[in-house]
């Protein structure tokens, strides 16, 4: 009998082996969001930005990587933060100025997006100053190289890994749209935000993103709203018994029962239009048209935030999404169509015939080189989407072609565009 | 997530029993009746060529069910009044070939949960329910040719797989009612007990899951066992 | 609350079912045990080697239910269409083989099996499979994709049978991946690493259905961080996420 009882003994371990991890990434820092740029002015903000030589941490987070400053208007305030962008397993770094007033000292987190590990992160800004290394003071002397340096932590513990990063070269500068999928980024990739909130428009520029996609739907009282799927459904909104089509619903409803899976609210197409404007540096927004029907609504506060944007001196473009024939006739239907761009998904005829400048492809058809620069010949911009796997998406900007990449790992088409050599 | 969890220890341990109900059959004392039965059951299995009877079987039952997993009321509504009660009513109808495995389709209803209450001194209620069409796979504990004064002849185990169509009706300035598909699974241990010739009553407990929608119900069914027709 | 909701079932299932099947086996431990060999009755999963020389086949389907990670709100049962073949070499070593397929993509393995028999209720074996699966999409407007790869599953099942008809099984396999090719139109990614991607547990019940007819019903839950079926999804995910599937074949 002890075969059996060694074997059903095994037989236990195995299935009692078979953890199955509940993935979640709570970010463990607490930001100050300080307004104003403290002793990260300008000229700081500007030398630190660029591509950098990882040296301790490269098995982690690999061997270079892109800093790039960002900010975010609060009224009258403005806030900055550093970001980090790995080519590694999607990973980043959110970080702010803290307040230590004898060096230059950076606070945040970092996360991998492909799984679910994050942890704290504080670098400090340091000179190579003729072969020695001293704290940056604001002053670059000719020949004198950023170093940042300092430590991170993972999920169990606090700072405890070291990490040297090593100014290599500047930032490419090439023009490139790096667009974040559903406002930012999605839910499953267990962000701080939920998608096509609100509060994940906010992030998306310390995410990569120069641009964003929204899924753009109307309630039933013809409200039009955020919302990417076609039900309300537990991957997207906290359970409260309500499901089936959100078009069912209508505003004042969603807005008393329905909560995002973060707690925040389903936003108005408006409300995230002034998020935009009024909060970001964003310069392109992309209206997915995920509702079949009229498009006046939706072309009205494209044109009223077109107007906003042009008097706040904002370089923002919102263009209408077409990703169906659906769409395409609900624009064909618009009485006046001046002053409304649109992006066509659908075949090149489709898109040259309505006068689209956006041509958008499905990365899954690849690159379609001949497609792509006869549209560009006749003075179209190219994008693909919704590239995600982070070989392709270095493969696609190796390849140069594309004006800009949807993706929801904005992070990683920040990084390789960034490090991408002329 | 507590309560995740909370349903996920309760599905575990229904599939703990049923497995634990086929341990009590594999063990039932090797007496003189049941050694003789095996060498009846040895003399007819692979070289046997008799064929059926097959038997078409109806079930039609109602009870108790009470919702089993966590569920969430919106912090906006004010006075709440929760049920986790229902009274489900279900459907089956089972091939029963001549062996022990069965197969069928069930069907029915359930009531999941609802809640009420107020928000700014507007009334609101929200009530889901449930209907399941699902592909069931049953078994007897019991060998066929047993009688039925065999207990575990009147025990059998039913696990099934298919959809759930969850309602929703939301009543709060307006009403909403809405459909949602979701896949979903059951799982039942039933006691059959004769009452005729072509008649059983039955009683059985048995777990609902949508599992998309994250409704589950826990459920207590008196039945009526109908044997169609044989051939 | 960045968490995943819907990851539903769970490490609890399988330890649960885990304790079951423990305790099944000590249920019978102290049962009375025949000396006499049961005859051989048809069986896929059982660890019993056939006949030598002789085939065993199956055929029939396999729903793989999709995870909301990756398909989100469309969570469908994909069914696809499972052959097995099995050939006795040895009383207690045989060859396997099996092939799934949903026509755009397809999976074929082979492998062997060398079994232990402990009572004449309680079969133990060993097993290792290589598959390889080919997926390929031409879709106007959508895909211009395709892709293929190896893994490779070593296995152990334990088999018992409850009667002297109803066998059930309990298998365990790990999940190593060899190789990964995607491309999309003239651009490809090669993976060529080998890695634990994961594992899977199998519950299964054979037993005779109707007449002469034995069949296979049983539930299969992989968990593992890269399923072959949905690879046209490119899941960029280091998460292994669980594939829960509903196993029916006739045996032949």
């Amino acid at each position: 009998m002890k075969p059996v009882i060694y074997s059903l003994l095994g037989l236990l371990l195995v299935a009692s082996l078979s953890c199955r991890k509940t993935y979640e990434a709570l970010v463990p820092y607490d930001f100050t969001n300080l307004p104003g740029s403290g002793q990260f002015g300008t000229a700081v903000r500007a030398v630190t930005n660029g591509v950098y030589t990882v040296s301790n941490g490269a098995s982690e987070f690999g061997d270079q990587v892109a800093l790039k400053w960002t900010y975010l208007h609060n009224g009258a305030d403005t806030s900055y933060y550093l970001s980090v962008f790995t080519g590694k397993d999607a990973a980043y770094f959110n970080l702010e100025g803290t307040s230590q007033t004898d060096s230059l000292v950076l606070g945040g987190y970092w996360r991998k997006l492909v799984n679910d590990q994050i942890g704290l992160a504080q670098l400090t800004l340091r000179v190579k100053h003729q072969g020695k290394l001293q704290l940056y003071k604001g002053q670059l002397a000719p020949g004198d190289t950023m170093v940042i340096d300092g430590l991170y932590g993972d999920k169990n513990s606090k700072l405890s890994h070291p990490i040297t990063l090593t100014y290599n070269r500047p930032l490419n500068s090439r023009p490139f749209s790096i667009m974040a999928h559903r406002s930012g980024g999605r839910t499953s990739d267990l962000l701080p935000a939920s998608e096509n909130s609100v509060e994940i428009i906010k992030l998306a520029s310390r995410l990569g993103a120069t641009g964003i996609e929204v899924d753009v739907r109307y309630t039933k009282d013809g409200v039009p709203i955020l919302y990417h799927d076609n039900t309300l459904n537990l991957r997207l909104i906290q359970k409260n018994g309500l499901m089936g089509p959100v078009e069912d619903y209508t505003y004042q409803q969603l807005s008393t029962f329905v909560r995002l899976i973060n707690g925040e609210k389903i936003p108005t197409l408006e409300e995230a239009l002034e998020t935009v404007v009024n909060n970001t540096a964003l310069n392109f927004v992309w209206l997915d048209t995920k509702y079949i029907g009229p498009m006046d609504k939706v072309q009205a506060i494209q044109q009223k935030y077109r107007q906003k944007a042009l008097q706040a001196g904002r370089d923002l473009r919102i263009i209408i999404g077409l990703p169906s024939t659906e769409a395409v006739d609900s624009y064909k239907a618009l009485a006046n169509k001046e002053n409304t761009p649109i992006l066509c998904e659908l075949d090149t005829a489709l898109t040259r015939s309505l006068g689209a400048r956006i041509w958008a492809p499905r990365w899954t058809l690849g690159p379609q080189t001949a497609e792509v620069q006869a549209m560009k010949a006749a003075g179209l911009t190219v994008f693909v989407w919704t590239l995600d796997e982070p070989e392709f998406i270095r493969e696609f900007i190796g390849q140069n072609q594309f004006d800009g990449i949807l993706s929801n790992y904005s992070p990683v088409v920040a990084f390789y565009h960034y490090t991408e050599q002329p | 997530m507590s309560m995740i969890y909370r349903r996920l220890q309760t599905t575990s341990w229904v599939v703990l029993l049923l497995l634990l109900s086929l341990a009590v059959q594999a063990q039932r004392p090797s007496s003189a009746r049941r050694q003789r039965r095996l060498q009846a059951i040895e003399a007819d299995t692979l070289t046997d060529t008799r064929r059926g009877p097959y038997t078409v079987v109806v079930t039609a039952g109602g009870g108790l069910s009470y919702y089993s997993t966590h569920l969430g009321v919106p912090a906006a509504i004010e006075q709440t009044r929760l049920s986790r009660f229902g009274t489900p009513s279900s459907l089956r109808v089972m091939w029963y070939p001549d062996h022990r495995l069965r197969v069928g389709l069930e069907t029915g209803w359930t009531t999941m949960y609802s809640y009420r209450g107020q928000v700014a001194g507007e009334n609101t209620h929200v009530y889901v329910s449930a209907v399941p069409i699902l592909v069931v796979f049953s078994m007897p504990l019991g060998w066929l040719t047993g009688t039925d004064r065999s207990i575990a002849r009147r025990m059998a185990i039913t696990a099934g797989t298919g959809l759930y169509v969850n309602h929703s009706r939301l009543d709060y300035l307006g009403t909403v009612m809405t459909n949602t598909n979701s896949l979903g699974w059951m799982a039942a241990a039933s006691y059959t007990y004769p009452i005729g010739r072509r008649f059983r009553i039955a009683g059985e407990l048995k777990w609902f899951d949508a599992v998309a929608v994250e409704n589950a119900a826990f459920t207590a069914e008196l039945q009526l066992v109908w044997r169609a027709f044989s051939w | 609350m960045a968490t995943i909701r819907n990851l539903y079932t769970s490490s609890n299932l399988f330890r649960q079912l885990g304790y079951s099947a423990l305790l099944i086996g000590f249920a019978q431990l102290g049962m009375a045990q025949s000396s006499k060999v049961w005859p051989l009755q048809p069986g896929i999963y059982f660890p019993q080697a056939p006949v030598p020389g002789k085939w065993r086949k199956s055929v029939g389907v396999v729903f793989t239910t999709t995870p909301p990670e990756l398909t989100e709100e469309i969570r469908v049962s994909v069914p696809a269409i499972d052959f097995n073949l099995q050939r006795g070499l040895s009383k207690n070593f045989y060859l396997t083989g099996r092939f799934q397929t949903q026509f755009v993509q397809s999976n074929i393995g082979v492998g062997f099996r060398w079994v232990k028999p402990f009572t004449n209720r309680l079969f133990m074996s060993a097993g290792y499979d290589i598959t390889g699966w080919l997926g390929a999409l031409q879709i106007k407007d959508v895909f211009s994709s395709q892709a293929f790869g190896v893994e490779t599953f070593p296995n152990v099942s334990v088999g018992y049978k409850l009667t002297r008809d109803l066998r059930f099984t309990f298998r365990t396999e790990a999940i190593v991946d060899l190789y990964y090719r995607s491309q999309v139109g003239s651009l490809a990614v090669v993976y060529n690493r080998r890695e634990v991607n994961g594992v899977a547990f199998t519950f299964m019940l054979e037993q005779p259905f109707y007449h002469q007819r034995h069949v296979s019903v049983g539930v299969r839950g992989a968990y593992s961080n890269f399923n072959w079926q949905l690879w046209s999804l490119f899941d960029t995910f280091d998460r292994n996420l669980f594939y829960p599937q509903l196993i029916f074949g006739f045996i032949l």
